[in-house]
């Protein structure tokens, strides 16, 4: 397959490339916003889990537009890894489980409480779906944490939710604290994906409820009479897709040509990602250095009339020259 | 002993059971002589020994909604006391406690304390010894935010938590120790971090304590961690790839700086687990693969059999050698990592090159398991003895020299028979006993191509057939004789004509057990038959002549031929091949051509093997297979008495033995490739590979069988299914019921499985592998003849399809067999197969264009009911397809000229369409009336009035039109919106009022009934007019009926629905007029749930299986 399948098979990936979105994230909040037009009266908007900063990117053209009415918009990004900086956009590199991130954002606020959290994390998927949900749910849950820290009574918070077999525990933990949570799926989001998004308005903590960041939020708990592991009362919250249904299909392969005239060029994606963790094992994979299976050496037989011959001894040479050069590469 | 996972539910008056349970294999645990695995929720019981029966096996469901990742067992105090053993279950948040015990080689587990869940994720359990702070029967456990647990099994309480000062999510944990006060937690964070802390050490004001050391190093999350208290070093695996090992000493005191020993890249992908033994080190990962490593960072062995996606667990048994992997597959394996080097092989290297030895090896031929027969480019012969390893010269030919072939053929009593051919013509055979007696043939005048020998049914023991063939196609069969007291005879048979083409010479050849026909094999990939016995054969061969070839042998020419020798020019009297079918297996060649049983086979350099059948003189494909991905030469198969198929092949550089039954590699030898001269035997207790390398020649030669592996439990898929489709229930010859279905997979292959109800097992009938993307759907319509359904068969036609808008059809006919395990037969013939973008592969210069046409999925099919015209010689199979690329698709099979015929395509709903269904409907003047329901991304469902286009197409076949544009399929007649989101799933079923009841699941979690009128009549007349047909009666929607995507929605009669979805639940609803009412619901261990398919079996009752990651099979009862 060609680079060109990507653009066909995933109509999104293909436009955020063309449009200049670090990920086909952005389309995902774009029409998370047609629907639920989160970005009114927004002045102080956090990204949490931000990079590789394509919510960030949204967050700054829709709040800041060209730049010079909305002086007093403010957004912050969080992200425990580095991110390629962005015009308009804070930058903290830390921790959201931090009472420091937690209280670094508010500074750049000038202690005011932001109206909007948003986070799109989500999780290195292992494939083993009940670790992958409970990651997902734990970062959720992180993320409402710090929510908890920064948010204004009345402001919203969205997040990335894996709906999968517990995902109505995670329902009725939000509705402690936002008497309106709805699950949303974009019509970027391909049908076939788990993934949806929380879209939770009005925060409104119960009475008392003072922020901790000591001990992590946990799940809650299947029980008897609300919330039934194999009965009718779950808590299940309404459910919106978003997105103009003219828009692009997500799971609609197109062809190449999207409109007649207009010619199909290919682009390379936006940002690349920085150091990914499989970096050096692809290095060392495509310069043959991985370590491999010792093979059976042929042995010699032991004819009684003739000496055995002389091995070649110039090939094991190269090979550790070859390996000492590329580790030399690596290395710089 | 079974234990069936029982699941009553408060309803009164249904049930919903688990009667099977596949899924990936998450936790493995040596027990004694034993294997527990953790498959889904439940424990099974595996005995170690290879010859233990291993059915009925023993399992239990342990804990209720969770997964088991460890299986811990409690160390006894005094070994000798009990018999029992006390395990400790755990996975997710749960945790349950059982007790195994054998009793008289009966194995029992039984519940000590019941599953209960914890607060947080366990990632790690550890027994602890009974002290004064802790009562008995006390577990530690690693909890996913990073802190430790003090859990009293009797009591079911945690009695203490204590939290590390590095508050973060764990990816993974390991406990080290067995008492509270001593205990160390290594701790993998979300950080690329390991953090060793120990419970008991004092906590900080925030009551949180210090860890005691840290390591960095890894780029990635770590997965896994293993600590070897004799060597004082601790195992990390990693998201990054690579497994390091630590110098961390006893763990309490830790250096300021914890050397990294070994850094090990290499595994394919991300790195799952690590285990560290005394001499060794095992890791297993993504990339299916197990690797044994040394201390010294080398890979010793490496271990590949597992499908697809990733091993998940692994124990070792070290004192045994051998590894227990379990897959994402949900397959388990053994394997053995002791002996020498790759057990039991050896490498030989013949050391040809000698100043007493003339030119280099050209041709190697194994003779036996003890000779080597060699020619070279000089001209010269040589045999080597692998037993007193020393070289003979057997004769020398200069006329032999640069270009020569050699065959060898083995008659009875030991002798060999040895014939070579040269570049002017000439054909020389000899025995080996006496080179001295060889003969040469002047047979044509220019070069001789290919040799083959095969012995022909009935031919007396000491008489081979041999085939030559020479220049334009000419393929001559001479009839070898040598009987022990008389010189060397050669009767001249037949003289062939191959199909002309560019390399026009055979490749191989063998007869049918009849021995009327010969089959073979071209060079250009064709396969065909000869007649071997015209109706004037018996009087001719005794008026056979003879006549001189020069020299003094004694040839015997056929007079019916005609031929004078050496064989030139055109105009020969030579026979074409009774039946051809050209270009089979490609430009690149037949490279071997066999009978077994009742069929015929054939193996090419394609990279595939076909199974054909001869019906009435003529050859007929019935399927093609591919082995394994990168075989890509084909060269042979083996049978084995057993039932067994082995295929040799090339993949890449190295000579590869595949095993087609159990689907992995039993020899793998690097040789350099397929190009070289090369030669395999097999005997009872070892095989023998030679192969000519360097100017020189190396025999491999393995005693046993080659790694020594088994499945303890056999795969199922690669990757996740994505359909099922059930193909029918039979009666076995044991009165037992088996229910036969297909399943598909992102993994490319469809299975077709047998279930066994009262033993509850699962068995692979076949495998079908034809897919070059992943299969997304199935449809079946069934079509027994009367006489099958007599004796208890089933024949029918099942459609696949998926990505790269591929379908497949075949013929599949199942009928019971006492013979074997499963009790059903099963037998596949290809019918058909279809590609929207078959002329792009066949372009010749597309890597430097850019395919411009949407890579199309099809992600449903349905089968039409056949149109009723009494003009048309059999039914007809219309096949609606719903595909990515915005339309719904019309196919016809033509079963005679074997393809699919694309009838009619309509792009209406512009957005990719999910679901397909076909519905008929009878009138009173016309036969039938047919309409399809399709469903899209947007919610909406249309339906499609599709008679007017069967019509077309149906005359269009009474016409016998061979070519025809796709039509118009135009626009519904009728659309709903039924919901707001991509509509997951859809059933159509026809009611004893005569109407017709849709209903629909969606991804917003909803499911949509809809309660339809179709009024045929009035449209017979009016024609296609207008929707005026299709009214909608009623229809209600029921809001959150799940938590996720509703994959599956089934009608079941009289008024039942049930659904399945990603949530995990499998429901079942009542049916009232305007809603639908819960009846009961179950949690399913299926994660990822893509279909659900239904069928009644007993009264009220309904068997289902859930798809998706695994497999479940449930009984439902009403």
């Amino acid at each position: 397959m060609g680079r060109s399948s990507k653009d066909k098979r995933d109509i999104y990936y293909r436009l955020a490339k063309e449009e200049g979105w670090r990920a086909r994230s952005a389309f995902k909040l774009l029409q998370l916003d047609e629907e639920y037009h989160l970005f009114q009266g927004v002045s102080r908007a956090v990204d949490l889990c931000a990079a590789p900063g394509s919510w960030s990117q949204v967050l700054s053209r829709k709040l800041k537009g060209d730049g010079t009415s909305n002086a007093d918009v403010k957004i912050v990004a969080v992200d425990l890894q580095a991110m390629a900086p962005l015009p308009g956009v804070i930058q903290i590199q830390g921790d959201i489980t931090k009472v420091s991130t937690a209280q670094e954002i508010i500074r750049h606020f000038e202690g005011q409480p932001a109206d909007l959290v948003v986070c799109d994390g989500a999780p290195d998927v292992t494939g083993l779906h009940d670790i992958d949900e409970y990651i997902q749910a734990q970062l959720l849950l992180a993320a409402l944490n710090i929510t908890t820290h920064v948010l204004k009574k009345g402001g919203t918070f969205v997040a990335k939710i894996f709906r999968g077999k517990d995902v109505t525990l995670l329902y009725s933990q939000l509705r402690i604290f936002f008497p309106d949570v709805t699950c949303a799926k974009p019509r970027s989001s391909r049908n076939s994906s788990i993934e949806a998004f929380v879209v939770c308005r009005n925060y409104s903590p119960p009475e008392g409820y003072v922020p901790n960041m000591s001990n992590p939020l946990l799940d809650h708990c299947y029980d008897v009479d609300f919330n039934q592991l194999g009965g009718p009362n779950r808590v299940i919250v309404p459910f919106l897709a978003c997105g103009d249904l003219s828009a692009y299909d997500s799971d609609r392969t197109y062809p190449l040509q999207l409109e007649p005239g207009k010619e199909y060029t290919y682009v390379p994606p936006t940002q690349p990602p920085i150091h990914p963790p499989y970096e050096e094992a692809c290095f060392l994979k495509k310069h043959n250095l991985l370590a491999k299976e010792s093979t059976a050496q042929p042995q010699q037989p032991a004819a009684p009339d003739e000496p055995p011959q002389l091995q070649e001894e110039g090939a094991s040479h190269t090979c550790e020259a070859e390996l000492v050069n590329a580790l030399e590469e690596l290395s710089t | 002993m079974r234990e069936p996972a029982r699941d009553r539910i408060s309803h009164p008056s249904a049930a919903m059971e688990t009667e099977l349970l596949l899924a990936p294999i998450t936790a493995l645990e040596i027990v004694g002589d034993h294997l527990m695995a953790g498959e889904g929720p439940n424990i099974t019981i595996y005995p170690l020994e290879p010859d233990a029966i291993q059915s009925p096996r023993c399992f239990k469901q342990a804990l209720h909604n969770d997964n088991i990742h460890g299986i811990k067992e409690q160390q006894k105090l005094a070994p000798e006391a009990k018999e029992a053993t006390t395990l400790a279950v755990f996975g997710g948040k749960s945790l349950a406690v059982i007790e195994f015990s054998l009793q008289n080689s009966t194995i029992k587990l039984a519940e000590l304390f019941p599953s209960c869940e914890l607060h947080d994720w366990i990632w790690d359990l550890q027994w602890l010894e009974g002290s004064t702070e802790t009562p008995p029967s006390c577990v530690a456990l690693a909890l996913g935010h990073n802190s430790v647990a003090l859990y009293d099994c009797v009591g079911q309480r945690i009695l203490q938590e204590v939290h590390c000062q590095e508050k973060c999510i764990l990816y993974s944990a390991h406990l080290v120790g067995s008492r509270w006060d001593s205990l160390v937690l290594v701790a993998g964070t979300v950080f690329n971090q390991l953090v060793i802390w120990c419970a008991a050490d004092p906590a900080d004001d925030t009551g949180r304590v210090r860890p005691r050391g840290r390591i960095s190093g890894h780029h990635g999350v770590i997965f896994s961690i293993c600590y070897l208290e004799s060597k004082g070093i601790l195992a990390s695996a990693s998201d990054d790839r690579s497994l390091r090992l630590w110098g961390v000493g006893n763990l309490r005191v830790l250096p300021d700086h914890i050397p990294c020993f070994l850094v090990c890249y290499g595994h394919q992908s991300r790195v799952w687990s690590v285990r560290l033994l005394n001499d060794y080190v095992v890791s297993i990962g993504e990339d299916s693969a197990c690797l044994v490593w040394s201390y010294q960072g080398e890979i010793v062995r490496s271990f590949k059999g597992h499908k697809g996606r990733g091993l998940r667990a692994v124990a070792v048994h070290e004192s045994r050698g051998c590894v227990f992997t379990g897959g994402a597959d949900s397959g388990i394996r053994c394997w053995h990592f002791k002996g020498p080097g790759t057990n039991g092989s050896s490498l030989l290297q013949l050391n040809f090159p000698s100043p007493q030895r003339k030119g280099s090896p050209r041709v190697v031929k194994l003779v036996g398991a003890g000779h080597v027969l060699l020619a070279t480019d000089a001209g010269a012969v040589y045999l080597f003895d692998l037993t007193s390893k020393a070289w003979t010269l057997v004769l020398e030919d200069a006329a032999y020299r640069s270009y020569s072939l050699l065959e060898v053929s083995e008659l009875a009593g030991g002798d060999v028979l040895c014939a070579m051919g040269n570049i002017s013509g000439q054909v020389k055979l000899f025995l080996l006993r006496h080179p001295a007696q060889a003969k040469d043939l002047q047979l044509f005048e220019e070069k001789v191509h290919r040799l083959s020998w095969s012995s022909r049914p009935g031919q007396d023991l000491h008489t081979r057939s041999l085939f030559v063939s020479g220049s334009a196609g000419v393929l001559l069969w001479l009839e070898v004789s040598c009987h022990p007291l008389s010189a060397v005879t050669v009767v001249v048979k037949r003289c062939f004509l191959l199909p002309p083409c560019k390399h026009r010479w055979h490749t191989c050849t063998a007869f049918l057990p009849q021995g009327d026909l010969l089959l073979c094999g071209d060079r250009r990939g064709s396969l065909m038959l000869f007649a071997c016995r015209s109706p004037l054969d018996s009087e001719q061969e005794k008026a056979s002549g003879r006549g001189d070839f020069g020299d003094s042998v004694s040839v015997t020419v056929h007079d019916g031929p005609g031929l004078d020798f050496p064989i030139r020019g055109e105009g020969l009297p030579t026979e074409g091949p009774v039946s051809l079918i050209f270009g089979l297996h490609g430009k690149t060649g037949v490279t071997s051509v066999a009978c077994h049983r009742d069929f015929v086979y054939s193996t090419g350099r394609d990279g595939c093997y076909r199974q054909l059948q001869v019906v009435g003189r003529q050859l007929r494909v019935l399927r093609k297979q591919k082995p394994c991905k990168g075989l890509e030469w084909l060269e042979g198969l083996r049978f084995g008495s057993d039932g067994s198929t082995r295929v040799l092949g090339f993949h890449a550089g190295c000579f590869v033995l595949w095993d087609a039954s159990s689907n992995e590699t039993l020899l793998s030898v690097p040789c350099g490739g397929g190009h070289r001269s090369w030669s395999y035997t097999r005997s009872l207790s070892a095989e023998t590979f030679a192969y000519v390398r360097s100017r020189d020649v190396v025999v491999h030669h393995s005693k046993d069988m080659p790694n020594g592996q088994r499945a303890l439990k056999e795969s199922l898929h690669g990757r996740e299914l994505t359909c099922v489709c059930r193909l029918g229930t039979l009666r076995t010859s044991r009165q037992d019921l088996v229910s036969v279905f297909a399943t598909g997979s992102e993994d490319n292959m469809v299975n077709i499985l047998a279930f066994e109800a009262r033993f509850r097992t699962l068995t692979q009938l076949t495998a079908i592998g034809d897919h070059i993307s992943s299969v997304r759907a199935l449809a079946v319509v069934e079509r027994s003849s009367a006489i099958q359904q007599e004796a208890g068969s089933t024949s029918s036609v099942l459609f696949s399809a998926g990505g790269r808008a591929q379908i497949e059809c075949y013929c599949v006919r199942l009928s019971p067999d006492h013979g074997s395990s499963s009790g059903v037969l099963c037998r596949l013939v290809h019918l058909a197969s279809h590609r929207l973008d078959e002329q792009w592969d066949r372009m010749k210069n597309r890597h430097k264009l850019v395919k411009m046409d949407p890579e199309t999925r099809y992600m449903s099919i349905a089968v039409l009911a056949s149109p009723e015209d009494a003009e048309l010689p059999g039914p007809l199979v219309f096949l609606a397809a719903a595909c990515s690329d915005g339309s719904v698709r019309l196919f016809l099979l033509l079963e005679h000229s074997q393809k699919l015929w694309l009838v009619a395509e309509s792009f209406h709903h512009q957005r990719c369409v999910l679901k397909v269904q076909g519905f008929t409907c009878k009138t009173a003047d016309r036969g039938r009336r047919h309409y399809l329901a399709s469903a899209a991304t947007d919610g909406g469902i249309a339906f499609w009035d599709i008679t007017a286009t069967v019509d077309c197409a149906t005359e269009a076949i009474k016409a016998e039109v061979r070519e025809m544009k796709p039509l118009a399929l135009g626009t519904p007649v009728f659309t709903i919106q039924a919901h707001s989101c991509g509509v997951n799933s859809l059933h159509v079923q026809e009611r004893a009022s005569g109407h017709f009841l849709v209903a629909s699941g969606s991804d917003d979690g909803s499911i949509h009934i809809c309660v339809i009128d179709v009024n045929a009549e009035s449209l017979a007349n009016q024609g296609t007019t207008g929707g005026a047909g299709i009214r909608v009666l009623r229809k209600f929607s029921r809001l959150c009926a799940h938590a996720a995507h509703v994959t599956g929605v089934r009608l079941l009669h009289p008024d039942y629905l049930l659904s399945v979805s990603v949530d995990q639940r499998l429901t079942l609803w009542c049916l009232g007029e305007d809603s639908l009412s819960f009846v009961c619901s179950k949690f399913c261990h299926v994660a990822d749930v893509a279909a659900l398919e239904c069928w009644e079996s007993g009264q009220h009752g309904w068997r289902s299986v859930v798809c998706g990651q695994g497999l479940e099979v449930l009984w439902c009862k009403v």
